[in-house]
């Protein structure tokens, strides 16, 4: 008995001797795994929407934001070689590579919103349109629906590359949903177009316009109005 | 004519008792002044102007003086019983109506102590009809009838019933409240059990009535006493009636201060209201009737005397009588009455118990006859030639016959003229040479009366010898000494038996010693069928010794002798004093030798013991006895050991026959009162007294002392040797003291095992000369030996009995040779039996077959120690046995599954790691391995060597073997083990603790390392952003 319980003590003091000896650097390793869990969720949502929208983006930017990439990625390759040879103490230099992530997922935000709002800008023209015409009445909502949607997802970056074909699914949607007012004559057009802006004059008022807005019901609907 | 002065009564027998009678008033006039003894001691407490002279005489001229001035005179003379008032009063009586004879004098005596005689004295005394006051004399007559009703005792108890109601109550108890004392009052046992034969109310009734015959108690007021309260418990239980009659009766029996307070509380009734309302005579109705009379007296010219024996007489109507003696002939509304002068006898107690403080202020002279003495006693009896005086007029009225003193008195009654009968004595001369005699007055002729039976010596001796119940008082010394002796024994004198036996010459006198008090011895040697009547002579007559100085013995010459017919002894001759002719004056006899206060003591101890049988001081006398039988008797030849007689002679053992006190040992030597013994306990009083005795007494004492030893010696011996009576076996002690000092030195590991009678024997001799203190063989156990076995060794200590088994038993081996004990020749032989059998036995120790009832220290412990070690040694040995045979299961168990090496070698690696973790662990872990241990520190080796030693051990199966082995090894192999085992089991113990923490703090590190295990989880990270980092920016993705 009293050999036994000998015996399992020594055991037992070995074991406790190398755990006292971990959990001496505990905090160290602690702190940096806490940084490397937040970079790798930030680098993990800008790669694959990086991926995805690079080639949308112009070759320039592209490069730029690829720059930035390839030197965090360099700092991490030299942290990670560092606390791999026992040098727990990364949380400093992890701490110092935050805001170049921060930096660089701002940099492929704002590329990317250019490049969306550049492509929601003329559906925006033609809903305008859309709203004084009656027969665009019936897919107006919809339409200001898509709208709304493309409008949003190119106000940040996308979460995942699933965001990305979804703002174009929604500008392909628009696009049909619009495409009535396509075959508008030139005239109407810029008729329209600067209705919406309140710069029209008769001027602008053409026999063509003349005719569309009775064919369309809008001759009892327009006001003359004097500067 | 000498030789005829034998056995001579000169006096008559039947003029004794009427000549020495307590009642001044009660004696003849001519007896009482044939006897009368001027009164020199009077002292005034209280007078109107300053009285030089204290004698009778000059009371006598101021009553004149007070009277020829007009001066109203209310005198009260105090004094305990006995002191002369009555005396003093008839005295002035006697001479104030002799010299104012135109006055009206009443004297009013006690009569019989009761109130009815004092009333009758009034109402015979004439005033009343000379002065024609037919209205007071019919109440006096009302009253005395009603004092002669069969009634009385009734109306007397249903007056005080009603003066509860009447009388303002004083403080009493709750217990007695006088409401309840009105029911208690009511019951009718209570009733009886009050009228009951000599109980309070025929008491009091008597007291008013009748008086007493005997005048017992005349001095006393009449009243309840606590004792009346007292009821037997059959008269209780026969209480029926109202419950609170029967709580009071109750509470009377347990609360003696309640029966005082209901007592004084009936006595205040009894006083203020119900005597007078019984006799219908109340203090006012006194009063009118003396204001009366005194109108009519100074109707005639003539003053009033009163002259009152005692104002205890007047008890009920004693306020009314007071206030008549105070009422003064002058001053408003009281000039109709005459001057009036009155003298009263009052006791102590009644002055300051009852006379009311406004009437003691208002007597105009308060005097006393007992106020420079002991509480008690008589101021005029302190002076011896008073006394003798006394004696010397009473014997000559004895002598005298009553014709012949009416015949001096009708004469006048001088002084000078009285009649001596001695003048016509025909052995006067010799009578006074013998006897003394004393000239009774200092006028004219001298009137020279002889003390015989008595002398000067007699007459101080009895006096000065009266015991302390008595009061010191003339009535005393008439009653009780000369009285007492005239009646009683004037038949001895003339059958020539006198005087009696020193006990019955006078009760109410202790009894002289002799001075030496070894003269009574040679009074009782030489005085043959005289020596009782001898030692009385010399003890009261003479000088208390029996000093034979030329013709004397004792002081006393050889008239003496012959006149009681007593044949003089040659008594001791006082060689050194000088011897002096006895001379033939009034001088007192030769004085007695100073002797030690000391002495007396004894003496008086030692006379006591005799008369009364009780000895006091007895332990000094017993002391004084031991210590010479200790020291005259040769005890070694006896066979008797100094220890025997230091244990047995002894003061305590000696009980003295009669003596007060009861010693509290079991075996005590009797010794009777015997004269022999009176005279040993004299000699041993005078010799440890350091008296200057001379040679001829210390040959008296030591010849006494010797005679004694010689006869009781035997009986000592044989108390010393053998005190309980029982009578055991020579050897019977030393085989129980063998036995205990085998087994003693066994407990305290003084005996080495060994099959050797001869080694055992060399060990327990050696046990019994062992120096060392037992409590510190005791105290050497400690925590080693189990409890029964210390326990056992205190037990068999009690009262030292360990040393005194081991020297007694030295003392009874001991063949001494020669006087010294210092060096001993032990008889090996006997110790060799005794061993022999009780080894045969394996040390059995069988119940004893005599137990002597005895406190001698030997036996005592002999007993006291074997009886504790039958009871016990074998349940010690087997308290010894179990712990070891656990001890040894337990080592045994401990290495049934490894080697003593392999053991050691992981208890040395567990605490190692324990220590490199930082863990810590009990020091006494480490002593195994602690190599400055020394002999504590663990080999394998002795491991086997002890198991195999003690499994050895417990192999043996008899109790000699085991306790052997108990009282040596068992203590080394006891400690080896069990310290191991101790040490085992804490290791066992802490490492069992130790386990269960090291899996805790193992677990609580690895907890710890989840954030370790982020260690690789980091590393993860780092690849997989580094991944992320390297796949987004690949060039292909451009495409």
């Amino acid at each position: 008995m009293i050999n036994d319980l000998a015996l399992q003590i020594h055991e037992q003091t070995q074991e406790y001797a190398q755990l006292q000896q971990v959990v001496a650097q505990a905090d160290s390793v602690r702190d940096t795994v806490s940084l490397l869990e937040w970079i790798t969720a930030q680098i993990g949502q800008w790669s694959d929407v990086f991926i995805a929208i690079s080639p949308l983006l112009p070759p320039q930017i592209v490069a730029t934001l690829r720059g930035d990439a390839v030197r965090i990625r360099r700092q991490l390759a030299s942290s990670r070689d560092e606390f791999a040879a026992q040098n727990f103490q990364q949380a400093t230099k992890l701490t110092q590579l935050k805001p170049k992530v921060e930096r660089l997922l701002s940099g492929t935000k704002d590329a990317w919103c250019a490049y969306a709002e550049a492509h929601v800008a003329p559906f925006v023209e033609l809903t305008n349109i859309a709203e004084r015409l009656p027969k665009m009445a019936q897919k107006l909502e919809t339409i200001v629906g898509y709208l709304a949607n493309a409008r949003k997802l190119a106000q940040d970056l996308p979460p995942k590359t699933d965001t990305v074909q979804q703002f174009h699914a929604h500008l392909a949607r628009l696009d049909t949903l619009l495409s009535d007012l396509d075959g508008l004559p030139g005239d109407v057009r810029v008729f329209l177009d600067k209705l919406i802006r309140g710069t029209a004059t008769f001027a602008d008022v053409t026999q063509t316009v003349f005719d569309w807005c009775r064919a369309e019901g809008l001759a009892d609907k327009l006001r003359v109005a004097r500067f | 004519m000498t030789q005829a002065f034998s056995n001579f009564v000169c006096w008559k027998p039947n003029r004794i008792g009427a000549v020495i009678n307590k009642e001044a008033l009660s004696v003849d006039r001519a007896d009482f002044l044939a006897t009368h003894v001027p009164m020199r001691q009077i002292a005034y407490e209280r007078s109107p102007h300053a009285v030089a002279s204290a004698s009778e005489e000059d009371l006598l001229a101021e009553l004149h003086h007070q009277a020829d001035a007009s001066q109203h005179t209310f005198v009260v003379i105090k004094g305990v019983p006995g002191t002369g008032k009555s005396h003093l009063i008839r005295w002035l009586k006697e001479r104030y109506t002799a010299e104012r004879p135109h006055d009206a004098v009443l004297l009013i005596e006690r009569a019989n102590t009761s109130l009815r005689g004092t009333l009758q004295q009034i109402i015979h005394s004439g005033l009343f009809d000379r002065a024609g006051l037919p209205d007071s004399l019919q109440r006096l007559h009302e009253a005395v009838t009603e004092l002669t009703a069969d009634t009385l005792a009734d109306n007397l108890l249903d007056q005080i019933k009603t003066a509860i109601l009447e009388l303002e109550a004083p403080e009493l108890p709750n217990r007695i409240k006088p409401e309840k004392i009105y029911s208690f009052l009511l019951d009718i046992v209570i009733r009886d059990q009050l009228k009951r034969p000599n109980g309070p109310i025929e008491r009091i009734a008597a007291f008013l009535s009748e008086g007493r015959s005997d005048n017992s108690g005349a001095d006393e007021t009449p009243g309840f006493k606590p004792e009346d309260f007292v009821f037997q418990p059959d008269m209780l239980r026969k209480l029926n009636g109202y419950p609170e009659v029967r709580k009071v009766a109750d509470d009377l029996q347990y609360k003696s201060e309640l029966r005082d307070a209901l007592a004084h509380y009936l006595n205040h009734l009894l006083r203020r209201y119900a005597i007078s309302r019984a006799t219908r005579l109340s203090a006012q109705d006194l009063r009118e009737m003396f204001n009366d009379l005194r109108r009519h007296l100074r109707d005639l010219g003539i003053e009033l005397a009163l002259f009152i024996e005692d104002i205890t007489a007047f008890t009920g109507i004693d306020e009314g009588l007071l206030d008549v003696l105070i009422t003064q002939h002058t001053g408003e509304g009281n000039t109709a009455y005459c001057r009036m002068t009155s003298v009263i006898g009052v006791t102590d107690s009644y002055f300051s118990d009852y006379m009311p403080d406004n009437f003691k202020q208002r007597a105009t002279h308060q005097l006393t006859l007992s106020s420079n003495t002991a509480l008690g006693s008589s101021d005029l009896m302190q002076d011896e030639t008073v006394r003798v005086e006394f004696a010397a007029r009473y014997l000559n009225a004895i002598r005298s016959d009553k014709d012949t003193l009416k015949q001096w008195v009708r004469a006048g009654a001088s002084a000078t003229a009285l009649p001596v009968i001695c003048d016509s004595c025909p052995f006067q001369e010799t009578c006074f040479n013998a006897f003394g005699f004393i000239n009774i007055t200092d006028k004219g002729e001298p009137l020279r009366v002889g003390l015989y039976p008595f002398n000067r010596q007699s007459i101080s001796t009895l006096y000065r010898g009266l015991r302390d119940s008595y009061p010191r008082t003339p009535r005393t010394y008439l009653f009780d000494i000369l009285g007492y002796v005239l009646q009683s024994h004037s038949a001895r004198i003339e059958s020539g038996d006198f005087p009696p036996p020193e006990d019955e010459l006078a009760p109410a006198v202790q009894i002289p010693s002799f001075n030496p008090p070894t003269h009574r011895q040679i009074v009782e040697k030489q005085g043959g069928a005289a020596a009782s009547r001898l030692m009385t002579l010399l003890l009261y007559w003479g000088d208390r010794s029996a000093n034979r100085i030329g013709g004397n013995l004792g002081s006393l010459s050889e008239n003496v002798f012959r006149a009681f017919s007593i044949k003089v002894i040659e008594g001791a001759i006082a060689e050194t004093i000088e011897t002096k002719p006895a001379p033939v004056t009034e001088s007192t006899p030769t004085n007695p030798p100073v002797t030690t206060t000391e002495t007396n003591r004894d003496t008086r101890l030692i006379d006591a013991w005799m008369t009364t049988g009780k000895l006091s001081g007895y332990d000094r006398f017993a002391e004084w006895m031991a210590d010479l039988v200790r020291s005259f008797i040769d005890w070694q030849a006896h066979g008797i050991s100094l220890e025997q007689v230091k244990e047995y002679i002894t003061q305590g053992r000696f009980e003295i026959d009669g003596q007060t006190g009861k010693s509290q040992r079991t075996h005590r030597l009797f010794f009777a009162r015997t004269p022999e013994l009176r005279y040993v306990l004299q000699a041993l009083a005078d010799l440890n007294n350091g008296e200057n005795l001379s040679q001829a007494q210390y040959g008296e004492h030591l010849a006494t002392l010797s005679t004694w030893l010689r006869s009781e010696e035997e009986r000592i011996v044989a108390f010393v040797r053998e005190p309980s009576g029982l009578n055991p076996s020579a050897d019977y002690l030393t085989q129980i003291l063998v036995r205990n000092v085998v087994l003693l030195a066994c407990l305290s590991g003084e005996l080495n095992p060994t099959d050797d009678l001869l080694n055992l024997y060399h060990q327990v001799i050696e046990s019994c000369a062992d120096k060392h203190k037992w409590e510190d063989r005791v105290a050497a156990t400690k925590d080693i030996y189990p409890p029964e076995w210390r326990s056992l060794m205190r037990d068999v200590n009690n009262q030292s009995n360990v040393s005194i088994c081991r020297r007694s038993l030295l003392q009874l081996l001991n063949r001494p040779q020669g006087r010294s004990d210092a060096v001993r020749y032990v008889d090996a032989a006997q110790v060799l039996r005794i061993l022999d059998d009780f080894a045969a036995a394996d040390w059995a120790l069988p119940e004893l077959s005599l137990v002597p009832d005895t406190t001698d220290p030997t036996w005592s412990a002999a007993l006291a120690v074997y009886g504790a070690l039958r009871k016990s040694f074998a349940l010690a040995v087997t308290a010894c046995y179990n712990d070891l045979d656990s001890y040894h299961a337990e080592m045994t168990s401990a290495f049934a599954e490894t080697t003593p090496n392999q053991m050691l070698d992981s208890m040395q690696n567990a605490l190692q790691g324990l220590r490199t973790v930082g863990i810590t662990y009990s020091a006494r872990l480490d002593e195994p391995f602690n190599k400055d241990i020394g002999s504590t520190r663990w080999t394998p080796e002795s491991f086997d060597w002890v198991l195999s030693q003690t499994g050895s051990a417990l192999q043996t199966a008899t109790l000699q073997g085991r306790a052997l082995y108990a009282g040596a090894s068992w203590r080394t192999d006891i400690t080896f083990l069990r310290d191991r085992v101790q040490i085992l089991r804490l290791c066992e113990q802490e490492m069992g603790k130790k386990a269960e923490l090291l899996t805790k703090k193992v677990d609580e590190l690895k907890k710890k390392t989840e954030a370790a295990q982020g260690y690789q989880r980091a590393i993860e990270q780092f690849d997989q952003v580094i991944a992320l980092l390297d796949e987004a920016t690949r060039d292909d993705h451009d495409q």
